[in-house]
């Protein structure tokens, strides 16, 4: 990470939490970083967060069974599972954290030019390893935040600023022997929301109201103007394929399953059926709830599903890096191409970090407006 | 602000319309049946024991129709032996009410007209035991008639008479006839008698109204261990100290109220000391003293024993000369009324005077008139031209004359003794005669 300065570009640093504080890994011995995040679009999941770290490790201070060394603690190396790590970014003295994870794999090569290469995951990883007990009665008509926040509490997931939980749904007391994670999508189906671990490791559940208050931090371009941002490659999606016109909000037995078609898609693309595993407590969030999602992709709109660009060419020096490391899953960007303008979601991002060069992936989705009360 | 510029996402709400179709159905499959798959043995073996238990369930159930074959010949049988008529109910635990003209009884024994039951009819609701009526109530009237107690907390309207003992109406009089109240009672508005006559008791304690008596017993009030009490069977007012009774207050026969000291009240005059006041006068006798004063060393007291009067606290002088002569009563230095006495049986070291001079002292004697100072008169009252001495020169003249004048609390001369100069009188004649003797050569 030698070649970038801090000044006219991102310093990019990898940092290991040894003895309670964060340690820097000399850039020098950092080869290649890979961030995956989020979803490639918004009819899915966020998906577990990987980090690909590849470090030269010529001189065995990477080894996980080293004995000493600048990562050995008490005779034991800290590079274990677990290991929690950050991917900083500082730019103008400020620095953002581009991703936070847990050491899952550490593959070792011995071979002539020596490395390690290794794998963090994010805490949707770390929390889907949880199964979640039965909900007592109590749990009955709990709101949405509340019962991510039980989930969470049974993970062992830090409380306070490590959570920002919204969403003023009821649910239901559902049904258990899932994993945390699944409760979670339930909670997440029950708001049309959206749940992610963001880039400041804080577990973090927004409502459907989120996406209408999220800034536009990037806008791409053909056209190199001021403020912009150049694009590599674009690719466009009609829409077609994830056309929903018919939802079903199933809320589990003895409970009134609602299902809403909406009939002018219908007509036109036959009927596309998605089921919600949404428990909400009363049959009118459940109705609201079907209707939103038979309507949010009734009509097929064309799209950009994946914008690549190279991040070291942010145009006007570096001034767009501040929104650039600022970017979060969930924030929107828009895209102009010949004049036509995509208002869109970054619903996942990838990072490929070497030495001299630093590639990024955006995945998005269209904005919609529908909205519903809930 | 991001650089860039900002997209406005404007909401649309979504609401039911025409171009939606909206069912709702209660799933009829459980949620999870899908995760109940078997496999071909597993569901064998489960065919297998759903048989066994089948045949498990059919020789239960065979136990069961003759269990309940049996239950109904004995209920056949015990409704029988029970032998219910058209107007009798006999209900799960063989209780039974009967139906008759005058209306319903509710009995437990063989009887509907004897044993303890209950009458229900238009003239009102009674119980009865073998004896007798234990209550009732009359439909008409709303008069209730308990022979037993009756508990609760609030009882409304009419008069409760409790065996004509005690009555309770419902402005709240209660009249007892020979009722005893044990316990405390706590009233702030309530009255004995009637409103004019008799006693209240309210925030104040017990208040005497009009003509209202107390008649009888003891009334007592008390401080710690001492008290004052009214005993109604002497009249008496009896006074108790520390746990001990010292004296009482009392009528003495018909004609005055005595006072006196002891355990026991004394109607008779015989127990002292004592303090009598009738229409004889006031007296009082006592085995000691009696004190007039503000304490014993500023009064006046008299001693019965030693037949002394003291006056304020100064030397007693006792007994009493009952012979005639000279006054044996005299104030004295220190205003003591004492009495001279001039026996040999009161005096001790006794030495005959033969020693000269008290010619001259005589001799310087010097004779005055006077009058009273007007200071010490009475007007209106005659102040004669007296004969005298004055104390003073008598007592500078010393030799024993001193002796004569009497002092005042400071030391100064005050009165004098007129009777004990005869004594040095006396030896300055001796004196004299015997020089007229010795002149005439004798």
């Amino acid at each position: 990470m030698t070649a970038f300065d801090g000044v006219t570009s991102p310093a990019v640093t990898v940092q290991f939490l040894m003895s309670g504080s964060f340690v820097t890994v000399a850039t020098t011995d950092v080869i290649s970083i890979n961030i995956r995040r989020g979803r490639t679009r918004q009819s899915e999941r966020d998906q577990c967060g990987t980090a690909d770290i590849i470090l030269n490790n010529f001189s065995g201070t990477y080894n996980p069974d080293a004995t000493s060394g600048t990562y050995v603690v008490g005779g034991v190396s800290i590079l274990r599972d677990g290991l929690q790590m950050r991917i900083v970014a500082t730019i103008g003295g400020v620095a953002y954290n581009l991703y936070y994870g847990f050491l899952e794999i550490t593959r070792v090569d011995q071979g002539e030019a020596p490395a390690v290469t290794m794998t963090f995951v994010d805490g949707i990883a770390y929390i889907a390893d949880a199964q979640a007990p039965a909900l007592a009665a109590a749990a009955n008509a709990e709101t949405a935040a509340t019962r991510v926040g039980r989930m969470l509490d049974i993970v062992g997931w830090p409380s306070g600023a490590s959570r920002s939980l919204t969403g003023s749904v009821g649910m239901l007391a559902t049904v258990q022997n899932r994993s945390c994670m699944a409760m979670i999508y339930q909670a997440v189906d029950a708001i049309a929301g959206r749940f992610y671990i963001s880039r400041n490791n804080v577990a973090t559940l927004v409502p459907l109201a989120d996406k209408f208050s999220r800034p536009t931090q990037l806008l791409f371009t053909d056209t190199g103007a001021s403020n912009t941002v150049g694009y590599m490659e674009l690719f466009t999606n009609p829409g077609t394929y994830y056309v929903v016109n018919q939802a079903v909000v199933d809320r589990g037995n003895a409970n009134n399953q609602y299902t809403s078609r909406y009939n002018p898609s219908v007509s036109s693309y036959g009927i596309a059926k998605a089921v919600f595993d949404a428990p909400v407590a009363t049959n009118s969030n459940a109705e609201n709830l079907a209707l939103y999602e038979s309507r949010k992709l009734a009509d097929p709109l064309t799209y950009v599903e994946r914008i690549d660009f190279n991040a070291l060419a942010l145009g006007d020096y570096g001034a767009l890096y501040p929104d650039f490391l600022a970017t979060e899953l969930g924030d929107q960007v828009s895209v102009v191409r010949s004049g036509v303008q995509y208002n869109l979601v970054v619903e996942g991002m990838a990072f490929v970090i070497v030495q001299n060069n630093w590639m990024m992936s955006y995945t998005t989705s269209a904005i919609n407006p529908y909205s519903i009360t809930i | 602000m991001p650089l860039c510029p900002q997209i406005t996402n404007t909401p649309i709400t979504v609401t039911l319309t025409a171009d939606f179709t909206v069912t709702n159905v209660l799933p009829v499959l459980a949620a999870n049946t899908q995760q109940l798959a078997v496999t071909d043995a597993a569901a064998a073996a489960a065919v297998a024991t759903a048989n066994a238990a089948a045949a498990t369930a059919g020789a239960a159930q065979s136990t069961a129709n003759t269990a309940l074959a049996n239950a109904a010949t004995a209920y056949t049988a015990a409704i029988g032996s029970l032998q219910p008529s058209a107007n009798t109910i006999v209900n799960a635990t063989n209780q039974m009410t009967a139906i008759a003209a005058n209306g319903i009884t509710v009995f437990s024994g063989a009887s509907s007209s004897s044993g303890p039951r209950v009458v229900l009819n238009s003239t009102g609701l009674a119980g009865f035991d073998s004896g007798g009526a234990t209550f009732s109530i009359s439909a008409s009237t709303g008069a209730a008639v308990f022979s037993g107690s009756v508990t609760g907390s609030t009882i409304t309207g009419g008069t409760l008479n409790i065996a004509g003992n005690a009555i309770i109406d419902a402005s709240g009089l209660l009249t007892a006839t020979g009722a005893t109240i044990t316990g405390t009672i706590n009233a702030t508005a309530g009255y004995f008698g009637t409103v004019s006559n008799g006693f209240s008791i309210n925030s104040t304690g017990l208040v005497g109204v009009g003509s209202g008596l107390i008649v009888g017993g003891t009334i007592t009030t008390s401080s710690g261990a001492s008290s004052v009490s009214l005993v109604g069977s002497n009249n008496s007012l009896s006074f108790k100290t520390s746990s001990t009774v010292v004296g009482h207050i009392l009528p003495l026969s018909t004609f005055g109220v005595l006072t006196h000291y002891g355990a026991t009240a004394d109607p008779t005059g015989g127990t002292f000391p004592q303090m009598f006041v009738g229409s004889t006068g006031v007296s009082m006798f006592a085995s000691n003293t009696i004190g007039i004063g503000a304490n014993t060393s500023t009064g006046i007291s008299l001693n019965a024993a030693s037949g002394s009067i003291n006056l304020n606290n100064q030397t007693n002088y006792s007994g009493v000369a009952t012979g005639a002569g000279s006054p044996m009563v005299v104030v004295t230095t220190g205003s003591r009324i004492a009495i001279t006495t001039s026996s040999e049986r009161f005096k001790d070291h006794i030495a005959y005077i033969n020693t000269p001079g008290w010619l001259d002292k005589v001799m310087q004697m010097k004779p005055i008139t006077y009058k009273t100072s007007e200071d010490f008169t009475t007007p209106g009252e005659p102040n004669e031209i007296q004969y005298g001495f004055l104390a003073e020169d008598i007592y500078d003249l010393g030799g024993g004359l001193e002796k004569t004048v009497v002092l005042d609390p400071l030391g100064e001369p005050f009165s004098l003794s007129y009777d004990r100069l005869t004594v040095f009188l006396t030896l300055a004649i001796k004196e004299l005669k015997a020089e007229i003797d010795k002149l005439k050569g004798e």
